[in-house]
């Protein structure tokens, strides 16, 4: 059953409309791990590759350790490992080894007594290169494979994937109509408001405890002990609150294994705190992708195929190439889809920051290529958009054609909620010029079932601990990165078990004190979490309700958990409070615990790289968006963004709106404004907020969040994903509604004023030169008339 | 950036502007450098640009001067409108008789940087950092303000006109202290113009930014002022455009003189906020849109 009712109708569950366990963090109470400062302290400061591409001669700290602070220097010849959070692509050193592969890459690192002398002594490591021919650019690094930076030297790929469904060829040939484009995605920074930070300590026993800013605080406790070769029962790895990730700290990083590194070396703690400037320099932001896409149809509408060819631009290192490369063809089969499929993927290394996954991961890209390829054909057939993507939706419980499994699937009251909310029907289309709607839609994992490291243990794991004053305790391995994971598990656990949420504490992202959880990537928190505290829980509630059907002497299953007390079913005013449930179960049972843990179902196509992709369930997303385009600058601006979006379950509707709105406001902003440009000579453009621009909150459009409920059978109390999907259909919202708007398109990202007015521009002078073709009745200009006027050149 | 990039000076207030004056000329004589700082959101941001320097090097003495009372407040007298170097962009929005009589400047200081930069940003810095992308300095120039300096050799008015000479380059001596701006103001109620053409709404610095003000008589426009950020190596005065408009009626004004005009008064370059022809393309359009405005048909 799906429900469009408004979130403020929906049966909350208890403390849905309250955010309480996040009031400490806009209230300025929650501590980062830059506000942790121990005694003894160093600072440590990398020091960072000026060339875009170099071998590294010597390093020589002499002038550096001179200077009064300084207590040591460290390069790559001292942790000459690889990592990398794939585990079949590990190409980074904590600092660079032999090579520096961008301007910025980390080449040494120093420790001093404060923060500013570390900055002063890391100017002062001499560092001699040899510089080598670098590429700066996607074309370069396909012309120039001598460049040399991929595995082996002989060339600059990095990963590739090709993969057909079906006989593409022959179902093109048999199209109506086949629309061909060339489309390109810039790349974008997460800008997140906390920078990167980790603090490294060695205590008298041995332990290291590392504080990071990660979202994965289980890969980087692996990562560490394998680079420092230290055995993982020495190395507690702690997750404070983070400030902001997008993806943009799901991996470790230079400063986490400098700060160990430095912190064994010297006997002290080390901080690293990157600066705005080095946040740019760490990226693993959106990549910038190159998309050759053709979609073919029928003259009903029936979508025949798909055939796209894609070179993903890298940056100097693999990250999560791998899946990269794979999402940017495999998300793209939901939720309206052809019957055949071909796609080619080639990510290139360049010698620019890493790529990694920002919010959407790799599929943000794609989508934009195809949705604006959906509404080229709707306009060469003539039919709606909205019912062109009608026409072609893969229904719930099915099988997509590239074999990913699809249970619930809320995509057509999505659909019909923004029709609705926008007054799509009366406004499409008979909008003032310059004024313009557009719709797109998405579908996104929640989770997937590829662990990043082969093994067959949980993926999430909880441990509840019940105190008989009537408090329950979860302890969690997840991630809270400002996303509101810890309430939504406390959120779960106060639910079942009747108890109010002051009453529940959540613990998480410590690594000696919480199960492991695999990270908060992938959208992959509330649906994997939430189950594995379910199960812990409802093992808790089946002891509470044993006990009070004992006391009351009912049978177990007439016993009713209700908001702070457990009642009998046929009789309410017969009952026992909560808290003294659980210490009759305590009594009974003796030490109240659970718990409890999480692993998907097998999944996936019986092909290479067919479980890439592969998700228990997948979220469901449309978007319209009402733009203005100003004729005179080229300036447009996004007035309303309705979006619509299937999570399953609301848990906590605040939090799901806010995940909407948070994602739609970022995908306008990539729409309009972010750049994260490398000039060719591996230069970052305005690695500052001045220069790369996020929008301010006057820049914000009018956000409508429409909740989707489809309640999933598999998540937990029917609950999806919510917190990326949503960002798909930003764009190519946004670039058909531009279209609807003045009728030009723009295929390449960001749609600037510059870019917008060159479009005006050349519509105007195609049109002139239509007219006048038209006005010579059809045939090309007699001898000795004069040629059509040029248009007027500025 | 990181405040630790900043490295540390000797700071200092001065009892007085005469006092002040008399540290500028010292320093200057003995070829040291004395940073005056007012609200710091142009020096401070620069330092993080400046190429790393040894411990060795002097750096310069900074002296606060966003307390000192003679660089401070708004005042008008007939007619004259005197604003003080170190008075902040918020205090300026915020003053009744510039929201009154000098609108143009109230509506350029609501647009500058957002809030905070508005709560510590000065016309002194402004006009001292002499960026041709200075909004504070296209909206003076608007107005052929006068900018009040002064040094032990004694306190001196340069007409705007005569203050710029090239790229960050001025006609004000390097131990001169900019204490005021004085506006003439125009007839109450003159048309005016603040378009900024930026990427956001806020904290963004103008791809191009156009400062107008008109004194209208009929068909004519008698007194103009034109400013534009953004466009040339210093902020633009539009000579070309205002000779332009004042010549003729408003009605015999045309579109491609206009134009014409205002791209022999310009010469833009690409770079990381714009490009060389958005820029032409703006800087014709916001001036067009004024003389539109004014009642010409163009
Ligand atoms: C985020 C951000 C956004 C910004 N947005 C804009 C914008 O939209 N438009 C714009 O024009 N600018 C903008 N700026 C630049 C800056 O805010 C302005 O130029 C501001 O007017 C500088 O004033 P200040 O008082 O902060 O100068 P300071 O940084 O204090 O000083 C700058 C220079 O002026 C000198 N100086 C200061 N006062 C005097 C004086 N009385 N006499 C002689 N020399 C003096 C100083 O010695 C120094 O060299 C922005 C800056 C930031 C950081």
């Amino acid at each position: 059953m799906t429900d469009t009712r408004k979130p403020s109708e929906l049966r909350g569950l208890v403390g849905s409309r309250t955010r309480t366990l996040l009031a400490p963090r806009v209230t300025g109470q929650v501590r980062y791990t830059d506000d942790i400062h121990l005694p003894r302290m160093l600072w440590g400061r990398i020091v960072r590759s000026p060339h875009p591409h170099a071998r590294i001669v010597r390093i020589d700290a002499t002038r550096a350790l001179a200077k009064p602070g300084v207590i040591a220097v460290i390069t790559g010849k001292d942790m000459p490992e690889r990592f990398g959070i794939i585990p079949w692509t590990p190409d980074e050193y904590p600092l660079a080894l032999e090579r520096a592969r961008f301007i910025g890459d980390a080449v040494a690192a120093v420790a001093a007594t404060d923060e500013r002398i570390a900055h002063e002594a890391a100017e002062l490591v001499d560092v001699e290169y040899e510089v080598l021919p670098a590429a700066t650019d996607l074309q370069t690094a396909i012309d120039k494979p001598e460049v040399g930076l991929g595995k082996g030297g002989k060339d600059n790929v990095s990963k590739e994937v090709d993969l057909a469904f079906g006989d593409v060829d022959a179902a093109l040939a048999e199209s109506d109509v086949v629309i061909t484009g060339d489309y390109y995605y810039e790349g974008s920074a997460h800008v997140p408001i906390e920078t990167h930070c980790a603090i490294a300590n060695l205590d008298k026993n041995g332990l290291l405890t590392v504080w990071s800013t990660t979202q994965v605080p289980h890969y980087l406790h692996r990562e560490l002990s394998r680079v420092l070769r230290v055995s993982p029962t020495r190395i507690r790895v702690i997750q404070p609150p983070v400030g902001g990730a997008f993806g943009g700290k799901s991996e470790p990083f230079s400063l986490e294994f400098c700060a160990a590194k430095l912190a064994m070396i010297t006997g002290r703690p080390v901080k690293f705190l990157y600066t705005r400037e080095e946040e740019f320099y760490a990226h693993r932001g959106r990549h910038p992708m190159q998309i050759h896409m053709k979609v073919g149809a029928k003259r009903d509408g029936k979508l025949t195929s798909v055939d796209a060819r894609t070179f993903i631009d890298g940056g100097a290192y693999s990250s999560f190439g791998l899946v990269t490369t794979y999402y940017s063809g495999q998300l793209l089969t939901l939720p309206a889809f052809a019957d055949t499929y071909r796609f080619r993927s080639t990510r290139l290394f360049t010698n620019k920051p890493p790529c990694g996954p920002k919010r959407g991961h790799g599929s943000v890209q794609p989508r934009f290529a195809f949705e604006v390829s959906l509404d080229k054909i709707s306009r060469a057939l003539g039919i709606d958009p909205i019912e062109l993507r009608r026409k072609n939706l893969v229904p719930p419980n099915t099988t997509t054609l590239n074999g990913l499994r699809v249970t619930s699937n809320g995509i057509e009251q999505c659909l019909d909620a923004v029709e609705k909310a926008s007054g799509w029907k009366e406004r499409f289309g008979k909008l003032p010029k310059g004024r313009g709607l557009g719709v797109a839609t998405s579908a996104y994992i929640s989770g997937t079932n590829y662990a990043i490291y082969p093994n067959a243990m949980p993926q999430s794991a909880v441990q509840l601990k019940v105190d008989r004053s009537g408090v329950v305790t979860v302890f969690s391995g997840q991630s809270e990165i400002g996303q509101g994971c810890d309430l939504m598990l406390a959120v779960l656990v106060a639910d079942e078990l009747g108890l109010d949420l002051g009453s529940v504490r959540v613990v998480s992202g410590d690594t000696d004190l919480t199960p492991v959880d695999l990270g908060a990537y992938s959208s992959r928190g509330t649906f994997m979490n939430g189950n594995a505290c379910l199960m812990a829980a409802r093992e808790i509630k089946s002891k509470l309700v044993a006990a009070v059907a004992e006391k009351l002497d009912v049978d177990p299953r007439s016993v009713l958990v209700t908001r702070g007390a457990l009642v009998v079913v046929h009789d309410p005013s017969r009952g026992v409070p909560v808290t003294e449930a659980i210490q009759l179960a305590e009594a009974k049972f003796g030490t109240l615990g659970a718990v409890g843990h999480y692993n998907t179902p097998k999944l996936g196509g019986d092909y290479r790289g067919g479980t890439i992709g592969a998700s228990p369930a997948y979220s469901f997303t449309a978007h319209v968006a009402e733009v203005s385009v100003d004729a005179r600058s080229g300036i447009v601006r996004v007035e309303k963004i309705w979006v619509a979006h299937d999570c399953g379950k609301a848990l906590c509707p605040v939090i799901v709106e806010g995940q909407m709105e948070g994602s739609a406001y970022m995908g306008a902003a990539e729409a309009l404004l972010e750049e994260h440009v490398i000039g060719p000579d591996g230069l970052h453009k305005g690695p500052n907020l001045l220069d790369y621009r996020i929008p301010t909150s006057l820049d914000v459009p009018d956000l409508h969040a429409l909740i989707v409920e489809s309640e999933d059978q598999e998540g937990p109390l029917g609950a999806k994903e919510s917190g990326e999907g949503p960002l798909h259909p930003s764009i190519p919202a946004i670039a058909n509604a531009i279209f609807d708007a003045a009728s030009v398109r723009i295929d390449r990202l960001p749609f600037s004023p510059a870019r917008v007015l060159a479009a005006l521009r050349k519509k105007q002078a195609d049109e002139q030169a239509a007219a006048v073709e038209s006005s010579l009745g059809g045939f090309a200009p007699r001898r000795g008339a004069a040629p059509p006027n040029p248009p007027a050149a500025e | 950036m990181s405040l630790a990039d900043l490295p540390l000076h000797d700071m200092q207030r001065a009892a007085s502007l005469d006092a002040l004056c008399g540290i500028v000329a010292e320093r200057h004589a003995r070829g040291e450098a004395t940073v005056l700082l007012a609200g710091g959101t142009d020096w401070v941001v620069e330092q993080e640009l400046k190429p790393p320097r040894g411990d060795a090097d002097p750096r310069p003495l900074v002296v606060d001067v966003s307390c000192m009372a003679e660089l401070r407040g708004i005042t008008a007298t007939r007619g004259l409108l005197r604003i003080g170097a170190a008075a902040t962009y918020l205090e300026i929005r915020r003053h009744p008789t510039v929201i009154e009589r000098a609108p143009m400047l109230a509506a350029m200081a609501r647009e500058l940087g957002a809030i905070q930069i508005q709560a510590r940003g000065t016309l002194g810095g402004n006009l001292a950092t002499a960026s041709p992308a200075a909004d504070g300095v296209a909206a003076l120039a608007a107005y052929d303000a006068s900018i009040v300096v002064k040094s032990v050799r004694g306190e001196r008015r340069i007409p705007f006109s005569a203050l710029q000479t090239g790229y960050k380059q001025s006609t004000r001596a390097p131990d001169e202290v900019i204490v005021a701006v004085e506006i003439a103001l125009p007839p109450e109620g003159s048309p005016w113009l603040w378009r900024k053409v930026g990427t956001r709404r806020a904290q963004a610095i103008s791809k191009v930014a156009l400062a107008g003000i008109a004194v209208r008589s009929e068909d004519r426009v008698v007194r103009l002022g034109l400013g534009m950020a953004s466009v040339a190596p210093i902020t633009a005065t539009l000579l070309q455009t205002r000779a332009l408009v004042l010549s003729r009626p408003l009605s015999a004004i045309t579109a491609d003189a206009l134009d014409a005009a205002v791209l022999s008064d310009i010469a833009p370059i690409d770079d990381v906020r714009s490009t060389r022809e958005y820029r032409k393309h703006a800087a014709k359009a916001v001036v067009r849109g004024f003389l539109r405005d004014l009642g010409a048909p163009v």
